[in-house]
């Protein structure tokens, strides 16, 4: 009789808190947030560089899925990826703020060109480092075909595969960038990571807004 | 007959008193009588009397018999109950809260609204229905599958200041707080401070409106002694309305360019 309640305990605690289980065994998801910062050497009001002013990019993975979520004033916008089609994947871009949201998707063969602009571009490793959330990042210069350079700074000690597919800037870096910028006229746009986390992400992050679907009931 | 060898000789003169309890019977019987003797039971002093048995020897019979064993059991088996109820219950409190409060940013609990004034409602969401559905559609650009799209309530941001749940009208930051009539401008709008404006949205991020950009919302907002706006406000709300036009026109248009992509977005935001 002691065995059998023992037993039946047991279970009732593994059958309720059978998401935090499942949670505790995700450890392979990530969440990594960029805050982005607009500067000129000048100083000064930005114009409507303000509304995208400490904006934030996120990036979640987990499950063979991902998705890259950009949150300012201006506008709230996601490009949702996930494993498919063999190695090509499936991408969707999705506006979630204003009058008029909208969703795209593409395929692995149209975001390689949507993203042209990178294909060829050289990462030039460097020795320099810097620490970023306590993590020890090398720098990279990314030199594009047609000039333009991106600055930035990566842990070789975390990987993550998805990040370049959604972000092809970095697809020749040995890790995942925690903070890269761009000068474009004197003034520079910097993201910069502020959280990096290994916690559980609920799967409903990765859901992808459905076509013509009513939201009632969901 | 003297000169005997025998043995018991010896003892001739030995001399070996009787037991206390004969002494005393054999007194009765003289002092009493016979008749008395009849109702005394030998062993009665006896009666009262305790004798403790060793302790060894209680332990053995305890331990034959299974009465200390039992107590024992008996004790272990309540601790683990209530070591597994314990377990039990933590597990289900984990589950809850993971599971009812991760997703939601609330109001601060049992919080009064601050003194510096009240959130107050954005203007009604326009896509808002009838029926009360979420649903936003509208298509655009040309190209591939553009398709109108509805919300999922489960992905949608909960935005909060100051601990403070905020109603964002399409969730369109810029496009509410510039929509504001007087005198209902919200008060983080409106004061005076060094410090960014920090806007939860959700468990993940949280995005700051810089210093330049409130300096213009209160700029937006300020007021003449008739209370209209003045000449000033209503040139930034111009400013901040064009904005938004370019924006969409930029990046809504179907011409590839991808405000998550930090060229195309610099390239807009410097041009």
């Amino acid at each position: 009789m002691h065995r059998t309640f023992y037993i039946v305990a047991i279970f009732i605690f593994l059958a309720g808190s059978p998401e935090p289980m499942a949670a505790a065994a995700a450890s392979s998801d990530l969440t990594v947030s960029w805050s982005i910062t607009i500067t000129s050497k000048k100083g000064g009001d930005m114009g409507i560089g303000e509304t995208y002013n400490g904006g934030v990019e996120t990036f979640f993975a987990g499950a063979g899925q991902a998705r890259i979520r950009l949150v300012s004033l201006m506008r709230i916008q996601s490009i949702f990826m996930s494993s498919g089609n063999g190695q090509d994947g499936k991408f969707t871009i999705v506006k979630e703020s204003g009058k008029d949201k909208y969703v795209t998707s593409l395929t692995g063969k149209e975001w390689e060109v949507y993203n042209k602009k990178y294909a060829g571009a050289e990462a030039k490793l460097t020795d320099d480092t810097v620490q970023i959330l306590h993590h020890v990042c090398k720098k990279a210069t990314i030199v594009l075909k047609d000039g333009k350079v991106i600055t930035a700074w990566y842990a070789p000690t975390i990987q993550e595969p998805m990040f370049s597919r959604l972000e092809p800037a970095f697809t020749g870096i040995p890790g995942l960038v925690l903070k890269y910028e761009y000068v474009y006229r004197k003034k520079t746009i910097s993201y910069t990571a502020t959280t990096i986390s290994r916690n559980p992400i609920s799967r409903e992050i990765f859901a992808v807004p459905a076509a013509g679907a009513d939201s009632r009931g969901r | 007959m003297t000169g005997r060898h025998d043995i018991w000789h010896r003892l001739k003169d030995h001399e070996t008193s009787p037991p206390g309890e004969v002494f005393d019977r054999l007194q009765q019987l003289l002092e009493k009588g016979s008749a008395a003797l009849a109702d005394q039971r030998p062993l009665e002093r006896l009666k009262g009397h305790e004798v403790a048995p060793p302790v060894f020897l209680r332990e053995k019979i305890e331990e034959r018999s299974g009465i200390k064993a039992r107590v024992a059991r008996k004790i272990r088996w309540y601790l683990s109950a209530a070591a597994c109820l314990l377990l039990v219950v933590v597990g289900g409190i984990v589950y809850r809260s993971y599971t009812s409060g991760r997703w939601q940013l609330s109001a601060a609990g049992g919080g009064r609204q601050p003194d510096q004034g009240k959130v107050v409602p954005l203007p009604a969401d326009t896509l808002r229905r009838e029926n009360d559905t979420v649903g936003v559609l509208a298509s655009s650009g040309a190209g591939n599958t553009s398709a109108p799209a509805a919300r999922e309530r489960g992905v949608r941001p909960a935005f909060s200041i100051e601990g403070h749940t905020i109603h964002v009208a399409d969730d369109d930051l810029l496009a509410s707080f510039i929509s504001f009539t007087y005198p209902d401008v919200p008060v983080y709008l409106t004061r005076s401070t060094d410090r960014p404006l920090r806007i939860q949205i959700d468990a993940y991020s949280s995005l700051y409106v810089s210093k330049s950009m409130l300096d213009m919302m209160q700029e937006m907002y300020k007021v003449l002694p008739n209370g209209k706006p003045a000449r000033k406000a209503r040139r930034m709300k111009r400013r901040l309305e064009s904005w938004k036009e370019k924006d969409q026109k930029r990046f809504d248009n179907g011409n590839g360019a991808n405000p998550l992509d930090p060229l195309d977005l610099a390239e807009f935001l410097f041009r």
